[in-house]
């Protein structure tokens, strides 16, 4: 549009420049035509008067030395320029300005040979033009110049020494014509010409006004505004030209400027353009740009708000609201899906013993792992520390999901490469199903959960599946987990006894404390029961401790009430016995209660002596220090260490109920039975039954003294008041 | 200006000086004027102006005439080359001009030096240039400045 505008006003500027030079060129030949033409005509009339004065005075007087005469009184134009002859009739110079020519001839020209009273202009003569009249115009002169004639020769260059290079150039023209065509003078620039032949009259008739209005010519080469004027009274014409050329030469130099302009200027304006349109390209990039950081910032954001760093699943809250928006789409198309909920078994120890680095790396190995077990479909996400979710869509029984979980179960049974040694890790897994185990997320999670934990109680490595018993065994739990903590303070916790006798007259040799707790509501409970639950609510030692103490001291309140001094057996748990504390809580507890410590016996089973055969040795030697009896509990059901046992200084074993029971069996049975008590006595240690029963087996046990019986147990436990009344 | 500033004795001398500096090449033309001239002295600049045309007054504002030799004497030429410059054909090609655009006439030319010394003698007004060997006591050499 602006490139539109200025070249459009330029070319225009320039059409009207050069028009206007056009228009200046024809008004100035216009003007030196009229000019040339005035001093053409005064000049042609000087001559003829000289002329006519020289004939006049030639007749008149008929002097001979009428030239010298006339140029006393000063009546002759200069003779440095003019020359003035006076022939006779035979052309013979008579009388001349210019001395050379005295006595030469002189060709008058044609014309004035035929017309007695005409000038006469001469041909063509070298440098020359001349003027001619006839001397006597008369009528005795009938036969024409008879009696001679008056020349006046003219250096040519007088005609056109008006030429003014500064008006005209190099290229104008000043010519006088004469009627014949031919060219007498002609100068252009400083170059006077003669003798050409202009052809006036086709330039004439080819225009309307060539007087007046100036026209066009190309003659010999050079365009020229051009102006012809008939002389009046003279056989001649002026001619007068401007070279176009020439004079559009300013107008073109003008219009190159004026171009030359419009280019620089368009020039700059498509650079100023080109820049604003760079910058401007530049702003919207650089905008776009920042608009993609913000957009990529607010993914990655977004992406980590919903994604576990460690091993890019989705996390708890992108979970929450997949499963949120599966229950939705189930509600709305009745499809079912299954949320496995799973924990690897061994990863505490794995990260305690490895470091996290490898806990790190397992973690993520894992992921992938469950990652290409299941479908593309399916949502694998990762909630914290060991434990997934899969998120199984379209899935509605148990049958479907089994084949995916054993397939899971298996991938993570594959050997990882852990800190550069190989680690078996497996997993539980527990199963919900939408819609049957839950109708929102938070059931269908716990359910889930619950079907996991059960799954770990039942050895790990495995699937369970949600079921409505496994509620209520886990609304069980969570009752007795509760309890726990308020069971020690608010004394729920309560000793039982069972009774050692001797074997052959029966008396009480000994009792043996059983913890049970009176639960309010769901009444007297074992140790199997809620013990698993203490341990992991961290209670198994206070309680440990609390029945150690509790027992020392019903022990010492039968002493006070007369009873004599009976020896009180404990059990001890594996925990309690690897305990760094355990020494201490024993003296502990005989310090408190002042009872004899020869007095207690603490039970322990063999498998958990022989975890650590170094460890349970020096224990043995601390505690015999004290004084405290140790009693293999158990004794005869699992595998024994007989080498190991014997290096211990155990005093007494308790020989299983199950192979006193064999001592009734068949000859076999006895046998066996009989061996292992055999044993027992031959490594110097007491041996008594367990588990009897009834008062005739006690009876049976008594009566065959060949049994290698120390004593035996009662089978049934006694509180401590009902122990009381029957010792009485 | 030289002139203001150095006082008419010094112009004088310096005038004294400039003639015969030039008496030497002016062996082959004086430029004279009748001795009851009242004018001795020309600047070279007036002379040139006289003989061109281009003015005809000068000197305490009395008419000065100039005279001129026909073409092709040896004075002419030795004059117009020396007083103006310029070559006979220019000042032909001068007065061509001068004559055809109406602007003015030449000096009027006489034959040669004698006639111009004539003319001098009896002309108070007109000056001159001729072959030294016409000089007489009748005229006065016009020193050229």
């Amino acid at each position: 549009m602006m490139l539109l505008v200025i070249w459009g006003s330029t070319y225009f500027l320039v059409n009207k420049e050069r028009m206007s030079i056009e228009r200046q060129a024809e008004l100035s030949v216009g003007e030196i035509t009229d000019t040339y033409e005035a001093r053409v005509v005064r000049a042609l009339r000087e001559i003829d008067t000289t002329l006519k004065l020289v004939r006049f005075t030639a007749n008149s007087s008929n002097h001979s030395s009428v030239l010298s005469v006339l140029n006393e009184q000063r009546l002759l134009p200069p003779a440095l320029l003019f020359t003035i002859s006076i022939v006779d009739s035979q052309g013979m110079v008579v009388e001349t300005t210019d001395p050379g020519l005295l006595g030469q001839r002189l060709t008058p020209p044609a014309q004035a040979m035929l017309d007695d009273d005409y000038l006469a202009v001469g041909e063509k003569d070298a440098n020359q033009i001349t003027f001619t009249r006839p001397l006597r115009p008369e009528q005795e002169s009938a036969q024409g110049g008879g009696s001679g004639w008056v020349i006046i020769a003219i250096d040519a260059n007088y005609f056109v020494s008006s030429y003014e290079v500064r008006s005209l150039g190099q290229q104008g023209m000043l010519a006088l014509v004469g009627a014949d065509g031919i060219v007498r003078v002609r100068r252009s620039g400083d170059v006077i010409h003669s003798g050409e032949l202009m052809d006036i009259g086709a330039w004439k008739s080819s225009t309307l006004d060539a007087v007046s209005a100036p026209f066009m010519t190309h003659w010999q080469g050079v365009e020229r505004y051009t102006l012809v004027r008939e002389l009046y009274d003279f056989p001649l014409s002026i001619v007068v030209g401007l070279s176009a050329q020439e004079q559009l030469a300013a107008a073109h130099q003008l219009a190159r400027n004026y171009w030359q302009r419009a280019g620089w200027t368009s020039g700059l304006l498509l650079i100023i353009l080109a820049i604003l349109g760079r910058l401007s390209w530049q702003l919207q990039w650089a905008r776009r740009r920042v608009m993609e950081e913000r957009v990529s910032h607010a993914q990655q954001v977004e992406h980590l708000a919903f994604h576990d760093t460690l091993t890019d699943l989705p996390n708890r809250a992108f979970l929450s609201h997949l499963i949120t928006q599966a229950v939705k789409l189930g509600g709305r198309h009745s499809e079912s899906f299954a949320l496995l909920f799973l924990d690897l078994d061994r990863f505490k120890l794995i990260n305690d013993t490895l470091g996290h680095d490898a806990g790190d790396h397992l973690l993520q190995e894992a992921a992938s792992r469950l990652t290409t077990s299941v479908r593309e479909s399916d949502v694998v996400a990762r909630l914290g520390g060991d434990e997934f979710v899969i998120l199984l869509s379209k899935v509605s029984r148990r049958d479907q999901i089994e084949p995916i979980a054993q397939k899971i179960l298996s991938a993570i049974r594959e050997p990882f490469m852990l800190a550069g040694q190989e680690c078996h890790v497996s997993v539980s897994i527990g199963v919900s199903l939408y819609p049957f185990d839950g109708l929102d997320e938070q059931t269908l999670m716990k359910s889930a959960d619950m079907a996991m934990y059960q799954a770990k109680l039942l050895g790990k490595n495995t699937v369970q599946f949600y079921t409505d018993e496994l509620s209520a065994e886990m609304d069980v739990r969570l009752t007795l987990e509760s309890g726990l903590h308020r069971a020690l303070v608010s004394h729920e916790f309560r000793l039982f006894f069972q009774s050692k006798h001797d074997v052959e007259v029966g008396s009480t040799l000994g009792m043996e404390a059983l913890l049970r707790w009176q639960h309010p509501t769901l009444g007297l409970l074992e140790p199997a029961q809620f013990m698993p639950l203490a341990e992991e609510s961290g209670l198994a030692m206070p309680i440990a401790q609390w029945v150690l103490e509790n027992a020392c001291r019903q022990n010492m309140l039968w002493q006070q009430e007369g009873f004599p001094a009976l020896t009180m057996a404990v059990k001890i748990s594996a925990r309690q016995f690897y305990d760094n504390s355990f020494v201490e809580s024993i003296k502990e507890a005989l310090a408190t209660t002042g009872m004899d410590p020869w007095l207690l016996e603490l039970e322990m089973t063999e498998s958990m002596l022989l975890q650590d055969v170094q460890r349970t040795a020096s224990l043995f030697a601390e505690i015999k220090k004290l004084g405290v009896k140790i009693v293999i509990d158990d004794f005869g059901t699992g595998y024994s260490s007989l080498s190991d046992l014997n290096a211990l200084p155990v005093d007494t074993l308790k020989v299983s109920s199950s192979l006193v029971k064999r001592l009734s069996g068949t000859r076999r049975d006895q046998q066996l039975s009989s061996s292992v008590i055999e044993l027992g006595k031959r490594l110097g240690m007491q041996v008594f039954a367990k588990g009897v029963a009834s008062h005739e087996q006690s009876h049976f046990i008594g009566s065959h003294s060949s049994l290698p019986f120390h004593g035996f147990y009662s089978n049934r436990p006694l509180s401590a008041e009902e122990s009381c009344q029957r010792e009485k | 200006m030289l002139k203001r500033l150095t006082g008419s004795g010094i112009s004088l001398l310096l005038g004294a000086m400039l003639s015969m500096t030039y008496h030497p090449a002016s062996a082959e033309v004086l430029v004279v004027v009748s001795a009851e001239a009242p004018f001795t002295r020309l600047t070279s600049s007036d002379l040139r102006d006289v003989y061109l045309g281009r003015r005809t007054l000068i000197v305490n504002g009395a008419q000065v005439v100039p005279l001129d030799l026909t073409e092709g004497t040896a004075a002419r030429s030795e004059f117009y080359t020396r007083y103006t410059g310029q070559t006979p054909a220019q000042i032909k090609a001068h007065w061509a001009r001068q004559i055809f655009t109406g602007r003015g006439q030449p000096p009027q030319a006489l034959a040669n030096s004698r006639a111009v010394v004539e003319r001098l003698v009896s002309d108070a007004k007109a000056l001159g240039y001729i072959d030294p060997s016409f000089l007489d006591e009748r005229l006065r050499v016009v020193t050229i400045e």
